[in-house]
């Protein structure tokens, strides 16, 4: 842990935070760009740096774009990634009022303070999950992979059955290449570019980037830019500081439900706020200002917001479970400089994690520092004009996915997968369990097979308690929906 | 109608790869066969049961459909972009990096943004910036065409 401190406090890593800091505030900051979309699109990016430093930087494009979010949503309703839709109703509320200044400054103390919560439970949390997950085997790894699934199957808002169709989508794509045992190429139609499967950041890039400049295009055509904005004035940083002092509890419950949302595969930052402002208005005194300029409202949204970063970087890291869809594609990161996730990154690469740990934790104290007294000109960023960016988005993620293996079969890739992805939200199929499904499709294959071979008997699975645990909860999440379902049905009125 | 459409799409397509997974050998076929019998089935009955509840065909504004069914006035322009791009692959490896690069940025912010009489000359800083970027700094292999060979020499020549 200390030489992971004193690895991220190196010159190159500072860099490479703040870096990722600014870069990742900018996206956030301008609407139809998110923090998913910043990472995918930076990966190919990383390629090219040491792992650590790559993943510094985009925990940091993570971090800041979640915040970014907020300063669109603060000073123009207008919120920048659906994660500040919650800030957009307090922090422009605030903004209309002539409070601007301390809206801003609010919400980068209170995402700061919430993410440095989160990246305790990361350093701290991980390692636990990790040493319980070195004891999984094949059958471990296969229910953890099906509890996963069914969870985001079941929590996402998208019918059950469009969630489901998503997952097996996925599980399609994952299964595209050689078949692990036989080495018989499937779904490959001659291209042998197919023989070791979809290439991740294609399809991560075709999936949430190229989509977005179309949108952001038609933005462009449109001349749809977003409303002008004055001067902003300087936040006062100690009244700032003595506010979000005497909301600590706010700020303590919100970024616990942010970090334990987070932990969730389908409790992306979009859901936390919305809860973490619900139960604070709840047990609020004054719960009439909620939605009106509250500063316990922006305070809560903002602090689990940026809470919700950290906890869905704890599966992924110590399981190889994402916790969210930027969780995800941080998959594709690692998988780029040949860094498995899971409880076997600590085990061989220990020098990277504690060093990423600690870096966490700087880059959240970067968010606030920077978002306390750049916040009102990094609001430039809601100046480009949507055509622009529609343009250099389009370059850079056909760049990003000809870039990681110098191989332009990979674009047509990405083309194929942005396809895929418009066609399933005209069909109403969420894209997030596709993206589970295809990153964990692999594991769970690998691992079905093995258990399958060495099983000769049911007693193989039943001696084994972890699994049996897993595949409980699982039953249980399934057993609890069906009933949640037929509960709906003899509720609703009879025609 | 058009997420039934869609929605019938991806069903045809699940089903296809279906049948090319029957196609493989017995114990290679039973994994693929389970999951684009999985993804067809659920598409399959996520299709039915839009057709028995209307308001689930109905588009929501943050969805794909805003792609899918742009205003008839952006159509041609928004085709244009799709096939800038599309036209930049395709040239990439003819061309090369730095001329199919430029004339890709430059036709692109014509279709989708204000173009000013010194985009092409800012487009093609940029591109330069980047060219000598990946040669010097990244060393990251980009299609050569003519300019790139000619950049190449030049850089040579000053070492």
């Amino acid at each position: 842990m200390i030489d992971g401190m004193i690895s991220a406090l190196s010159p190159l890593s500072l860099f490479f935070a703040g870096f990722g800091v600014l870069l990742g505030i900018a996206f956030g900051a301008i609407p139809g760009l998110t923090a998913t979309f910043g990472i995918a699109i930076l990966i190919p990016v990383t390629f090219l740096m040491d792992p650590v430093h790559g993943m510094i930087m985009l925990s940091g494009i993570y971090a800041g774009a979640i915040y970014g979010g907020s300063i669109s949503a603060i000073l123009l309703n207008i919120p920048g990634t659906p994660a500040s839709i919650v800030s957009a109703w307090e922090g422009h509320a605030m903004v209309q009022r002539g409070r601007a200044p301390v809206a801003l400054g609010l919400s980068a103390v209170s995402s700061g303070i919430g993410g440095l919560i989160s990246a305790l439970a990361l350093m701290f949390m991980t390692p636990l999950l990790a040493q319980l997950a070195l004891r999984f085997g094949a059958p471990e790894n296969v229910a953890l992979v099906l509890l996963s699934l069914t969870i985001v199957v079941v929590l996402l808002d998208t019918p059950i059955l469009a969630n489901l169709a998503g997952v097996f989508i996925g599980l399609v794509l994952a299964s595209v290449g050689l078949d692990a045992i036989s080495g018989t190429p499937r779904f490959t139609f001659g291209f042998f570019e197919l023989f070791s499967g979809l290439n991740v950041v294609a399809v991560l890039l075709g999936f949430f980037c190229l989509p977005q400049a179309l949108v952001l295009a038609i933005g462009g055509i449109r001349r749809d830019e977003s409303g002008l904005i004055g001067r902003v004035a300087a936040s006062q940083p100690l009244s700032i500081l003595r506010t979000v002092a005497s909301h600590r509890w706010t700020i303590l419950r919100a970024s616990s439900i942010g970090t334990g949302l987070g932990i969730l595969p389908a409790v992306g930052p979009e859901s936390s706020p919305l809860v973490a402002h619900t139960i604070e208005r709840r047990l609020s005194k004054t719960p009439e200002e909620f939605g009106k300029g509250s500063e316990s409202g922006l305070i809560a949204a903002e602090s689990s917001v940026s809470a919700n970063v950290g906890g869905s970087l704890i599966p992924l890291l110590s399981l190889g479970i994402p916790g969210s869809g930027a969780a995800a594609v941080f998959v594709g990161a690692l998988t780029l400089h040949g860094l498995q996730p899971g409880p076997m990154l600590f085990t061989n690469r220990p020098d990277v994690m504690y060093t990423f740990f600690a870096a966490f934790f700087i880059v959240n104290l970067m968010l606030m520092v920077v978002g306390l007294f750049c916040a009102r000109y990094l609001a430039v960023f809601l100046r480009l004009p949507k055509g622009a960016v529609a343009t250099f988005v389009a370059f850079f993620s056909i760049f990003g996915a000809y870039a990681v293996t110098s191989n332009l079969f990979d674009v047509w890739v990405m083309f194929a997968a942005a396809g895929l992805a418009l066609g399933l939200a005209a069909a109403g199929v969420p894209i997030l369990p596709v993206v589970l499904a295809f990153i964990l499709g692999g594991v769970l294959e690998r691992n079905l097979a093995i258990t399958i071979a060495r099983a000769d008997s049911w007693s193989y699975l039943l001696e084994r308690p972890i699994t049996l645990g897993l595949v409980a909860l699982t039953l249980m999440i399934i057993g609890w929906t069906l009933w949640r379902g037929l509960r709906r049905r003899t509720d609703a009125p009879t025609a | 109608m058009l997420r039934l459409t869609f929605c019938g799409l991806l069903f045809a397509a699940a089903a296809y790869l279906f049948w090319v997974a029957t196609q493989l050998r017995v114990e290679v076929a039973l994994y693929p066969m389970l999951v684009t019998g999985g993804a067809a089935s659920f598409l399959l009955i996520h299709g039915m049961r839009m057709l028995r509840l209307p308001h689930m065909t109905a588009p929501d504004e943050d969805d794909g459909t805003a792609v899918m069914l742009p205003p008839l006035d952006v159509v041609p322009r928004l085709a244009g972009f799709a096939a800038v791009w599309a036209g930049y692959v395709v040239t990439l490896p003819k061309l090369g990096f730095i001329l199919s690069t430029w004339v890709a940025l430059t036709l692109s912010l014509a279709l989708v943004a204000r173009l000013r009489l010194l985009t092409p000359l800012w487009m093609a800083l940029f591109v330069a910036v980047l060219a000598l970027l990946m040669k010097v700094v990244l060393y990251v292999p980009v299609p050569q065409g003519f300019i790139d060979v000619l950049l190449d020499e030049l850089l040579y020549r000053l070492r």
